[in-house]
C-alpha cells in the first residue's frame, strides 16, 4: 500500500499536519501497451529510452532481450512500450484499442517494426509506479516517518511502502529485513538502497574495457584442435626422425635402447628407411596427443566459463540468499 | 546491454586461441632443462653401482643422452650442461608447435 494512502487509511486519524504531509507525496503513473512483432529480432537491447518529441512513448522493452523464456515463440517478439502519464490523464484513460494503435503507429514512425508485423497487444496500467521527488517531498517524508516510528508493529516496505525509488530487488531486500524485524532484529531498511550500488549495470572505463577485450579472447577461446595435433605431431615426428638419423650415423649404444621403439612402432630400426617409419609414427602419435590435450582443455575451460557464469547468477542472489 | 553481453559472450567462446610461440617455447624449455636437471641431480644424490669389471656407474641409461648432447655426462657439471640442451631442444620443440599452430589456425580461419 503507498504511504500515502496508509496513512489515509488510519483510525483513528492521524494529525491534521502528518496528513498535511502525507497527502503532499505524489505519484508518477505509467502504462505498457505489449504489442506481439512477429519477427525474431528487433533490437539487441533489453530496453531502450525514446527522446524523440514526435512520439509519446518513452521506453521500450525488448522482453525476449531479458531471457529469451519470455515469449513462447523464437520467431516471435514482444515489445513493451511505456507510457509515462498521471492517472486519469488522456493517455490513462484512452480504450485499450486506441492506445494499442497509438502504440503501433510511433513503432513504425521510430522505424522500429512495420505496422503490419504487429500480431497483437493489449494494455497494462501501473497506478502509482513513481515516487515522485519534487522540492517538498523530503520534507514530507520526513513528518510522516517521525509519526511513524511511534508504532513498533509497523514495519514500512518496498517502493510504495517507503515512498523511495527502490528496484524490485531493493523492495525484495526490505521485505525479508522486515519479517527478520518482526522475529527480533534490528535493521534499519532506511538504510537499503543508499551506500548499494545501483544494481542493474556495472561501467567499466574505456581503456579498462579495452584490455578485457584483447585479455579475455586470448585465455578464452577455444583451442583448434586440428592445429595442435598437426603442430605436436610434426614436432614429435621430427625429433624422432633426427634422433634415428643422429644414431645411424654415429651408431653407438643409445641405437640399441632407440631401436627398443619398435616395440611400440612395428617396422621401426635405427636406420634412414626406420627414421622416415618412425616419423610417420611419431607424427601420429604425437597427432593424437595434441588433440586430446586440446579437446581437454576445450573442455574444461567450457566448463570452467559455465561455472563461472552460475557463479555471477548466484551472486546477482546473494543479498536474498542470505537470508534464507 | 545484457543482450550485447550475450553476444559477446558467444563471440568469446566462438573465437579460436592464438598460441604465443615465444612464451610456448620457454615454457616447454624451462620444463626440459628441469627434468634433465632434476634427473641428474636425483642419480647422483640416490647413488649408482659397480659393474662386475669393478667400475662405479651412475645412471648408465641417462648417461646415453650424452649421444645426443655432447658434453653431458651425469655428475653435477652434466646436469647444468644438460639444463642448457634441454632448455634449447625445449624452446626450439615449443616454439615450433606455436608457430605451426598459428599458420594451421591463420589458414583455416582465413
Amino acid at each position: 500500500m503507498p504511504l500515502r494512502e496508509a496513512l489515509q487509511k488510519f483510525k483513528p486519524g492521524v494529525p491534521k499536519e502528518v496528513l498535511d504531509a502525507a497527502n503532499d507525496l505524489k505519484y508518477r503513473d505509467f502504462l505498457t501497451v505489449a504489442l506481439i512483432i512477429n519477427k525474431s529480432e528487433v533490437f539487441p537491447d533489453t530496453w531502450i529510452y525514446i527522446h524523440d518529441p514526435e512520439v509519446k512513448v518513452g521506453r521500450i522493452q525488448n522482453f525476449k532481450n531479458w531471457s529469451p523464456f519470455m515469449v513462447p515463440k523464437p520467431s516471435k517478439t514482444c515489445l513493451g512500450l511505456e507510457y509515462f502519464c498521471f492517472e486519469g490523464d488522456s493517455l490513462w484513460s484512452m480504450p485499450d484499442a486506441e492506445l494499442i494503435e497509438l502504440a503501433k503507429n510511433e513503432l513504425e514512425t521510430l522505424g522500429l517494426a512495420n505496422k503490419n508485423d504487429v500480431e497483437d497487444g493489449m494494455v497494462a496500467r501501473m497506478p502509482k509506479a513513481y515516487p515522485i521527488y519534487d522540492s517538498t517531498f523530503q520534507k514530507s517524508l520526513d513528518v510522516v516517518r517521525q509519526f511513524l516510528n511511534r508504532f513498533d508493529n509497523l514495519q514500512l516496505v518496498g517502493r510504495n511502502g517507503m515512498h523511495k525509488y527502490n528496484n524490485q530487488d531493493h523492495s525484495m531486500l526490505t521485505g525479508i529485513l522486515s519479517a527478520e524485524n518482526i522475529l527480533g532484529a534490528n535493521h534499519d531498511l532506511w538504510a537499503i538502497n543508499i551506500e548499494q550500488e545501483y544494481h542493474e549495470e556495472m561501467t567499466l572505463e574505456p581503456s579498462e574495457e579495452a584490455v578485457l577485450d584483447k585479455l579475455l579472447p586470448s585465455v578464452f577461446s577455444r583451442m583448434d584442435q586440428l592445429g595442435l595435433a598437426t603442430a605436436t605431431g610434426s614436432v614429435c615426428g621430427l625429433l624422432i626422425f633426427f634422433a634415428t638419423i643422429w644414431l645411424a650415423s654415429q651408431g653407438g649404444v643409445a641405437s640399441i635402447y632407440l631401436r627398443l621403439l619398435n616395440q611400440y612402432f612395428f617396422g621401426y630400426t635405427v636406420t634412414m628407411k626406420g627414421a622416415f617409419i618412425g616419423m610417420a609414427y611419431g607424427f601420429l602419435w604425437g597427432f593424437l596427443f595434441g588433440w586430446l590435450f586440446a579437446y581437454l582443455r576445450n573442455f574444461f575451460m567450457a566448463y570452467y566459463i559455465y561455472r563461472i557464469k552460475r557463479k555471477a547468477e548466484l551472486l546477482t542472489f546473494r543479498d536474498f540468499l542470505d537470508h534464507f | 546491454m545484457d543482450a550485447e553481453k550475450i553476444l559477446n559472450d558467444e563471440k568469446l567462446l566462438r573465437g579460436i586461441l592464438r598460441l604465443n610461440a615465444k612464451i610456448l617455447g620457454l615454457v616447454l624449455g624451462i620444463l626440459m632443462g628441469l627434468v634433465i636437471f632434476i634427473g641428474t641431480n636425483w642419480l647422483l644424490i640416490k647413488g649408482g653401482q659397480m659393474t662386475p669389471d669393478g667400475k662405479y656407474v651412475v645412471g648408465p641409461h641417462l648417461q646415453l643422452l650424452g649421444q645426443f648432447f655432447i658434453g653431458y655426462k651425469v655428475s653435477f657439471l652434466g646436469s647444468i650442461i644438460g639444463f642448457f640442451y634441454g632448455f634449447a631442444l625445449g624452446t626450439l620443440c615449443g616454439t615450433a608447435i606455436g608457430w605451426i599452430y598459428n599458420k594451421i589456425v591463420d589458414f583455416r580461419t582465413r
